[in-house]
């Protein structure tokens, strides 16, 4: 069933396009100590010096190498993504079966925490935690993780209910299987679909929102950014130093959440048959 | 051409001639109006009221073009007559005599009198008013109408510019009924005795209107009308001529300058500063404090956070500009060896880069924020650079970035190591020192001050830059305060940063920086006396009668000539169509 999952995604040319991009920016990321021809934090050189061999993108206000610094956001945001969208979705998942496997007040307390959640801004949330914890990306990572599981959870209620009343489920409970077995076996592959689709859709959500709150100001100052590269070069956008600054991150930045926009479509399409081009008739 | 005709071009010739009266006369108005407008980024600063005003600089300066005080600075005098016309300190009575220009009045015509001087210092005993405090003054005498004594509690040698200087005189006839000031917003509030009256504030757009007061005792004001409008880049809003008044980026000095805008460079009266928990180890140790002086490398923070613009700051706090600086203040040029070397004195050892002892790495957590500076909270590279020095010095550092108000509770509580925080006033009278580094008990402790208590030599000083009236004395004391403040070091000045503005010198006003600051230290160049014209803003003595500035071509401005021009072509038509009916 999953081969046959893969092999649909591989004919699918959005989703092949968005992978391609995001493979692309992960291995920028990973590489980047590699990569990056100078140390992101080496504020030696001269500042505003403008794109050149030695410098590919030129240096920023204080004297770092722009395309250093860019390659090390970029880490930054890819990791801070996926931890979050790994952690949501696996939470989500966990207690969207339970609850709906124990049912009863485990389920009401469960859900209801959920609705809570929805309702709350999560930037606001975010911003109050930075506020009194140090905002480092591990501390932000759990919180973002904490607020935005509410949505696969919910899902992945539904699903379980559904699935609970399917005859092959039944006829494995009647046998004797353990609801361990039963969610290992039947149940959590069933729920693959959704788990994959709210990955990538948390990953993006994080991506965005790493950015954002840097670019506000709430951010770790050890660590690189979109976000806070961002913020910076808005200051010296009088200066012309915008094709050579915030250009290249505000495309790097969209390219991350384009990319993960064409997978989760493409997910989503393969899943939901509804939604394929050669059915539409 | 017969009668009728020639009857009906009269009519016509005289309705024009008529509307170009009526059009002169309208002239003669609008040639009064004239108005001057000053960008802010921020815009609302609460509204321009001694007690509604917000206790920062910008919210002070809104409020005194309305309020005046006894005494007042300009460019280049402290303390010059204002209300008050001249004054005497009696040293064997600790009292100041005031005498009051006899041409004072109100906004509302009454005339100000010694009894408001009397009630201004009572109502804010009653009713603290932020900027200042009145604990060192007992009570306030009126000899007669125009002459008040202040009796003093004891020797304040700071009274000029702490009380005189900022102190805003209050109309008794409207505030002697008001029991609770922060709820007062009757229009009578923003009665005052300033060369403008209030016209109108509006919270939501940040912008702020006056009018001047033609009855001003020193001369009408040059500028009818004074706005503050709030914009999102008051620099191109300058360029624009939307306003004639902005703060600009440094940048753009040369640029500006060639489109024949004034550029003024602020002085240096604010500090950013590296505030230290002196009492937890091993910052307690004095040698430690000066070997972190050593390794931080000042002018590196100049170049790279500020790039050129700005200034390493003293260590004794006080500006190096301020004619208060201390000759021979002890500095720490940077050097990092020197810096180890006092480290490894107490006992540290060098082990993979980082200082070590028992076992433990010498680490230190550094809280940074957005700090407000003028008004407009900006991330900057502080951070970064100090970790980096520091890191290089041997010293671990845990960088934390914080929310501003979350930093200053921090450091209110002693819930921090080091932390960088900044604030102004460091260029007028030498109390600042005392200010920022003596916490005095029962008051409210600030995020700024050192609260470093535990100098024996250092507290005895700053008590005589507080109480010694001899202003030679007091002068060496201030010296001598700030050299024991640089040698032990209970926060570390890093730099002081430089500001600009530009302004357009066709709208009339001459704008300068105030020595030392307004009232007590604001590094705004808005000083009032600057619209009052050059004579008065230069400390000329007599004021020249005010000259009203012609804005542009009356004839073309005024939209009521075509419109009644037009009027009149349309009345003869009709005439001249009855005629043939």
């Amino acid at each position: 069933m999953h081969n046959s999952y893969l092999k649909q995604f591989k004919q699918n040319k959005i989703g092949m396009t968005g992978l391609i991009m995001f493979l692309f920016l992960s291995l920028l990321a990973i590489f980047a100590p590699v990569i990056a021809p100078h140390d992101p934090w080496d504020y030696s050189f001269e500042c505003f010096l403008p794109p050149s061999i030695d410098h590919l993108l030129g240096t920023n206000d204080i004297g770092y190498d722009i395309f250093s610094e860019l390659l090390w956001s970029l880490r930054t945001s890819i990791f801070f993504g996926i931890s979050v969208g790994a952690i949501a979705s696996t939470i989500g998942l966990l207690v969207g079966v339970s609850a709906a496997i124990n049912g009863g007040l485990y389920d009401i307390i469960v859900m209801r925490i959920a609705d809570a959640l929805l309702a709350i801004p999560t930037i606001m949330v975010l911003i109050l935690i930075a506020a009194y914890f140090k905002p480092s990306n591990i501390v932000l990572i759990i919180a973002l993780s904490l607020i935005i599981w509410q949505t696969t959870a919910r899902g992945a209620r539904a699903q379980t209910l559904s699935l609970k009343s399917k005859l092959h489920i039944k006829a494995a409970s009647n046998m004797g299987a353990s609801t361990s077995y039963i969610m290992s076996k039947h149940i959590l592959p069933e729920l693959f679909p959704l788990f994959a689709m709210g990955f990538v859709t948390k990953v993006r959500i994080a991506v965005f929102m790493e950015a954002g709150l840097s670019f506000l100001g709430i951010f770790d100052p050890t660590t690189k950014s979109l976000g806070v590269m961002m913020n910076y070069a808005m200051r010296y956008l009088y200066l012309d130093v915008w094709y050579n600054w915030l250009l290249p991150t505000v495309l790097s930045l969209s390219m991350i959440i384009i990319s993960l926009a064409l997978i989760s479509y493409a997910i989503e399409e393969i899943f939901d048959p509804r939604l394929r081009r050669d059915n539409i008739a | 051409m017969n009668l009728k005709k020639m009857i009906i071009t009269s009519m016509i010739i005289c309705l024009c001639l008529f509307t170009q009266i009526i059009s002169g006369e309208s002239t003669t108005d609008s040639d009064v109006e004239n108005e001057l407008r000053i960008a802010d980024k921020a815009g609302d600063w609460g509204y321009p009221n001694p007690y509604l005003g917000y206790a920062r600089g910008p919210g002070y300066m809104r409020m005194h073009f309305i309020f005046d005080t006894l005494v007042w600075k300009n460019e280049t005098t402290q303390y010059i007559p204002l209300l008050a016309e001249n004054w005497e300190y009696l040293s064997e009575e600790d009292a100041y005599v005031f005498h009051l220009n006899k041409d004072a009045k109100w906004h509302d015509m009454k005339p100000l009198t010694a009894e408001d001087i009397v009630f201004t210092i009572q109502y804010m005993k009653e009713h603290p008013y932020g900027w200042i405090v009145l604990d060192s003054v007992d009570r306030g005498e009126a000899l007669d109408e125009h002459t008040v004594k202040i009796h003093m509690n004891g020797p304040y040698a700071p009274f000029m510019e702490d009380i005189g200087g900022t102190m805003p005189i209050l109309p008794e006839h409207i505030w002697k009924d008001v029991e609770n000031p922060m709820d007062f917003t009757d229009e009578t509030a923003f009665i005052g005795s300033g060369p403008y009256t209030y016209v109108d504030f509006s919270k939501e757009h940040g912008t702020y209107q006056y009018r001047s007061f033609d009855e001003y005792y020193l001369g009408k004001p040059i500028i009818d009308q004074l706005i503050y409008v709030k914009t999102g880049d008051p620099q191109m809003s300058l360029q624009r001529n939307e306003v004639d008044f902005a703060s600009i980026k440094p940048d753009f000095i040369e640029p500006m300058k060639e489109k024949g805008f004034i550029v003024i460079k602020g002085p240096h009266y604010w500090n950013k500063k590296l505030m230290i928990n002196h009492n937890i180890e091993p910052l307690d140790n004095i040698t430690f404090r000066q070997a972190l002086a050593y390794a931080i490398n000042q002018s590196e923070f100049v170049d790279k956070s500020l790039r050129g613009h700005g200034k390493p700051a003293s260590y004794g706090l006080i500006s190096s500009e301020c004619e208060w600086i201390s000759p021979n203040v002890p500095d720490y040029p940077y050097d990092l060896d020197k810096a180890m070397e006092l480290i490894t004195s107490l006992g540290y050892e060098l082990k993979d880069g980082f200082f070590m002892k028992n076992g433990e790495t010498l680490e230190l957590q550094i809280l940074v924020s957005m700090i407000s500076t003028g008004g407009e909270a900006t991330p900057d590279r502080d951070g970064e650079i100090i970790k980096n020095q520091l890191e290089k010095a041997g010293i671990k550092v845990d960088l934390t970035s914080l929310d501003t108000k979350i930093v200053d509770t921090k450091v209110i509580n002693w819930d921090f190591e080091l932390a960088i925080s900044g604030h102004g006033a460091i260029g007028g009278d030498p109390k600042i020192l005392y200010e920022k580094t003596i916490q005095v008990s029962g008051t409210k402790p600030s995020p700024n001050c050192a609260r470093y208590n535990k100098s024996e030599e250092l507290n005895e000083l700053l008590d005589g830059v507080i109480h010694e009236m001899d202003p030679q004395k007091r002068k060496e004391i201030v010296f001598e305060a700030q050299n024991v403040y640089a040698r032990e070091l209970p926060a570390i000045s890093l730099y002081y940063p430089t500001w600009y503005n530009a302004y357009d010198p066709d709208a009339g006003v001459e704008w300068f920086y105030t020595i030392g600051g307004v009232a007590k230290g604001i590094p705004i160049p808005q000083n009032k006396l600057a619209l009052l014209g050059t004579t008065v803003a230069k400390g000329g003595g007599e004021i020249t009668d005010s000259t009203s500035i012609p804005v542009e071509n009356e004839t073309e401005s005024s939209p009521l000539i075509p419109c009644i021009s037009v009027i009149a072509l349309l009345l003869a038509f009709f005439v001249i169509r009855i005629k043939r009916s």
